[in-house]
């Protein structure tokens, strides 16, 4: 039975004091970082030039050496990640297998920000009333559609039948403010002291509230982190990126999770204590990864962060290569701000270890990586196309679909995932990476050239 | 033709093809993305917003008998064991001897003839046995039996 004919409404005031556009282009700001960097770079090659007289190099030799010298770097590089990520990840596993939490089950408040969800926010809430949990309501908060998400979240207002209570679900009408003020309007109105962030996209499986909310019986932990699992799959670009999410960063969130510092709270589930939160001063706007910019907000405040792999949200991927470039193109933004907003705690590891270790992880991660792997992948065009050593992109090629390989085929096992998905290894790194480093590192140059963007919303299946 | 060399081909060209693809998508998605942009609106500090909500349930109608409570522990149907009660008898050769020589003691049948009563819910009893009322509808008062 519902009871959703007696709903009342009322009005209240939602503080958006924090509600910044995310960047704000100065050209005086662009001038003087194109004149820095210019002096610098030719300061340098003077160094170059009037040094390398005084060796015993020449000029080909230096640019053969330095290349060799800089593959070395990159491949040792990239084993160390891959083996540090992959042995954290065991330890993690290992350790999450024989530990047992259970019973702590508080009252919790789930938060479904939607802008123009109108064909998704039915399965969503109806994947909400599944949930293996008794305690908890749903506030949906329509950041201003202007589709009929309104009248379609109206419908689901009442107290719905869940799987083990009658579940009590709100709606907040609220103008266009962005996701994060969106965020902060549920959290405000919340009952719960501890909230569940996800998106109007996203649907939880049935068991992801009681394993996620259990790790919070230990009252270090400020914020557990779900497994994000990609919903549409059967092409190839969203296959590519179903093993993405598991090999690139379900991986490297397991094994963050062994030293409790996860970067990045996904958007489509993460679960906060609502005191870490507040004291954090709730989300901000003023990045384009309010998500990723929380999560360092948290663990400044000394908070320890988890990462729960059975509590999943599934959610729709880009469909096509336009669609994907702009999630990326947002993401990478997103989280170049979130790194500059917290400079000082990276440059001074006195205040929060931690923190500016996750720091110069997401700093490696978003702005050395992607320029390195692309360079690498020029080297052996030019190697090829210009000395003749058309082998060398062959060796190099089988060494990292070897590793990509064997990587894949360990978290395909470990997260018991589509064992299909392993075969798109072959290509995973030369193709799929190689299109989204070229898009983070024209994102970076974007970035700090301070060229404006806005939050792009991505097209809905609703399949 | 040797393997390696096709393979690095196909590699090679593979991986042109992969960077011509990504700065392509790459300029293609900024010029679609400059032809819907619009200028943001500046934000107020503080919002009006409307919640819409159901009116507060006692809690006794929100944890209902028809919704499946979760299971916390397993019942097990409870098994009573009847013990077996041993008699004293010892049976030896001697005790079997004896109750064979003992003579089988007849039981005596009692044989009744029960009165055919018809399956009727009145009943009346006469003289001639239980008759129903509507045999006997003349000869006086229905009896209750």
């Amino acid at each position: 039975m519902n009871y959703k004919r007696k709903i009342t409404k009322s009005t209240f005031k939602i503080d958006s004091s924090s509600s910044n556009p995310a960047t704000v282009g100065k050209e005086w700001k662009f001038l003087r970082r194109i004149l820095i960097s210019g002096i610098l770079s030719l300061i340098l090659i003077f160094i170059i030039l009037y040094t390398l007289p005084k060796t015993v190099l020449s000029t080909s030799s230096l640019i053969e050496y330095s290349t060799i010298v800089a593959l070395v770097i990159f491949l040792f590089i990239l084993l160390i990640r891959y083996f540090g990520i992959l042995i954290l990840s065991y330890f993690y596993l290992s350790e999450y297998t024989f530990k047992s939490t259970n019973g702590f089950k508080p009252f919790v408040s789930i938060i479904i920000p939607v802008y123009n969800e109108a064909k998704m926010i039915g399965k969503s809430v109806a994947s909400l009333l599944k949930l293996n949990y008794a305690d908890y309501e749903i506030i949906i908060v329509n950041d201003g559609s202007t589709d009929n998400t309104k009248q379609v979240a109206e419908t689901l207002v009442g107290y719905q039948k869940g799987k083990h209570s009658r579940i009590k679900i709100s709606l907040v009408n609220k103008m266009n403010g962005g996701k994060a003020s969106a965020l902060n309007a549920g959290i405000q109105i919340s009952r719960g002291d501890y909230v569940l962030c996800m998106d109007g996209d996203s649907q939880l499986s049935p068991d992801s509230l009681k394993l996620a909310v259990r790790h919070f019986a230990n009252p270090k932990i400020g914020a557990v982190a779900g497994n994000v699992k990609v919903l549409n799959r059967g092409k190839f670009i969203t296959d590519l990126q179903a093993l993405e999410y598991i090999e690139g960063l379900n991986m490297a969130r397991s094994a963050q999770s062994f030293v409790r510092l996860v970067n990045i709270i996904p958007g489509p589930i993460g679960l906060f204590r609502k005191e870490a939160i507040e004291k954090a001063g709730n989300y901000a706007d003023d990045t384009f990864a309010e998500d990723a910019d929380l999560t360092l907000r948290i663990l400044a405040g000394g908070w320890k962060i988890y990462y729960e792999p059975k509590s999943i949200s599934y959610t729709e991927a880009p469909e096509n290569l336009q669609q994907l470039l702009k999630q990326r193109y947002r993401w990478t933004r997103g989280i170049i701000q979130s790194i500059r907003k917290h400079k000082k705690l990276m440059l001074n590891p006195t205040i929060n270890f931690g923190d500016s270790f996750t720091l110069w992880v997401m700093f490696y991660e978003a702005l050395i990586w992607p320029p390195m792997n692309i360079a690498a992948h020029l080297f052996f065009i030019v190697a090829a196309l210009a000395f003749g050593f058309t082998s060398l992109i062959f060796f190099w090629w089988a060494g990292l679909a070897l590793l990509d390989l064997i990587t894949a085929l360990y978290c395909v096992a470990a997260e018991k995932e589509e064992f299909r998905l392993v075969s798109y290894a072959i290509i995973y790194r030369m193709v799929f990476i190689l299109i989204i480093d070229i898009c983070k590192a024209m994102s970076t140059v974007e970035e700090f050239l301070g060229v404006k963007m806005k939050w792009g919303k991505l097209e809905r299946i609703g399949n | 033709m040797e393997l390696i060399p096709i393979l690095s081909t196909i590699i090679l060209v593979a991986t042109i093809s992969t960077f011509i693809l990504a700065v392509g998508a790459y300029i293609l998605y900024k010029i679609r993305e400059r032809k819907y942009k619009e200028a943001p609106a500046p934000a107020p500090e503080m919002m009006n917003a409307e919640l819409v909500e159901p009116k507060e349930l006692p809690r006794e109608k929100i944890y209902v008998e028809d919704i499946v409570k979760p299971v916390t522990h397993v019942v097990k149907p409870e098994v009573r064991y009847r013990p077996v009660k041993q008699t004293d008898t010892f049976y030896s050769p001697q005790y079997v001897a004896r109750k064979e020589r003992e003579p089988v003691k007849k039981t005596r049948v009692e044989h009744r003839i029960v009165p055919e009563v018809p399956d009727s819910r009145f009943l009346k009893y006469t003289e001639e046995g239980y008759v129903t009322p509507e045999e006997d509808r003349d000869n006086g008062e229905i009896k209750w039996r």
